[in-house]
């Protein structure tokens, strides 16, 4: 498991709608596929979700990077 | 003058948004009590507000077609709420785009499948007993992606291609006992979910704007479809697919 998996996470829902769509509204799922701890858990639906669920639909990919940066401080 | 779904009650998985939500107000117009199955429970609250504006009568059941206890919960309460089930519309589905198929995560896969096919097959085995001898519809929604090959969203083809498939053994099974199981194919529509899965604005525009018939799809004409799908104006079609893609991309 990469240790990075909550940024893994929070790029692909950023660039693809559809597995936004998945992590914000079936994150036990996402969880469990991944094997996340219960820290990576908390953070992903704490905090990470919430946050998912504001972007735009798309998020041009123009902003791709800089959305990413920004949502990756929730990953420390 | 009754409306062409008069006395019906139906259950539309994926109508928070689009297709599904374009289809709970459609057929609430044509007289049909329905109930929204989704995991978005904001979006959902607004389709319920839609039908009611319209004059409808709609239930909200948060449902995850891909768990068993929650299809079973949202066809119960249906049940429970309405005294009947006529109709199923199988709407629920996600696309994620994925690297080519040897690259593909198991996540992406499971993900997918599980909302996509699992979602259909729950759904049905949990409305079909309540259909059965009384006489039902069901609509499930595939996708042009079914029936070609898809690049960048593998499992996403594989599973609408299953959707097909289990549409043509539910009517295979079932049509004997009055349960009709049709299937509609669509091409390029204005979803959130279309939207969000060409990528880019830009994108979406230039799918769009190679539509041989002129401009993409709405989710009304796919409602549209579902409508005739679902009412007794069909009562002769069973285990049929439909395509609805304007004539294709150009």
């Amino acid at each position: 498991m990469s240790e990075h998996i909550l940024r893994e996470i929070i790029n692909q829902a950023v660039a693809d709608y559809g597995f936004r769509l998945a992590v914000m509204w079936g994150a036990d799922d996402v969880i469990k596929g991944l094997d996340l701890t219960s820290q990576e858990a908390r953070t992903l639906t704490e905090l990470i979700v919430p946050e998912l669920k504001k972007l735009p639909n798309p998020v041009e990919p123009r902003h791709h990077d800089a959305t990413q940066r920004r949502l990756a401080g929730l990953a420390p | 003058m009754p409306g062409r779904l008069e006395d019906k009650v139906a259950i539309i998985t994926g109508s928070a948004t689009g297709m599904g939500r374009a289809a709970a107000v459609l057929f609430a117009r044509e007289g049909a009590r329905v109930t929204v199955a989704d995991r978005n429970v904001p979006e959902s609250r607004r389709t319920v507000a839609m039908v009611d504006e319209v004059g409808g009568d709609a239930l909200f059941v948060e449902t995850d077609v891909s768990k068993a206890e929650q299809v079973g919960n949202v066809v119960e309460q249906t049940i429970r709420r309405f005294g009947k089930l006529d109709v199923l519309v199988n709407n629920a589905g996600v696309l994620i785009r994925t690297p080519p198929l040897a690259e593909v995560s198991d996540l992406a896969w499971d993900l997918t499948l599980d909302t996509n096919l699992r979602g259909v097959f729950l759904c049905t085995k949990y409305a079909v007993p309540h259909m059965v001898g009384r006489g039902g519809a069901i609509v499930n929604i595939s996708s042009g992606a079914g029936m070609n090959p898809t690049t960048h969203a593998v499992p996403y083809g594989v599973s609408k291609a299953g959707v097909i498939q289990l549409t043509l053994t539910t009517s295979a099974e079932y049509a004997p006992q009055g349960v009709r199981c049709n299937v509609i194919v669509p091409g390029s529509v204005d979803t959130p979910q279309s939207r969000g899965s060409t990528g880019s604005t830009e994108e979406f525009e230039r799918i769009s704007s190679s539509i041989s018939i002129g401009r993409i799809g709405t989710p009304q004409d796919i409602a549209n479809l579902m409508l005739f799908l679902a009412s007794d104006e069909s009562s002769y079609i069973t285990g049929a697919a439909f395509k609805i893609d304007g004539g294709g991309r150009v």
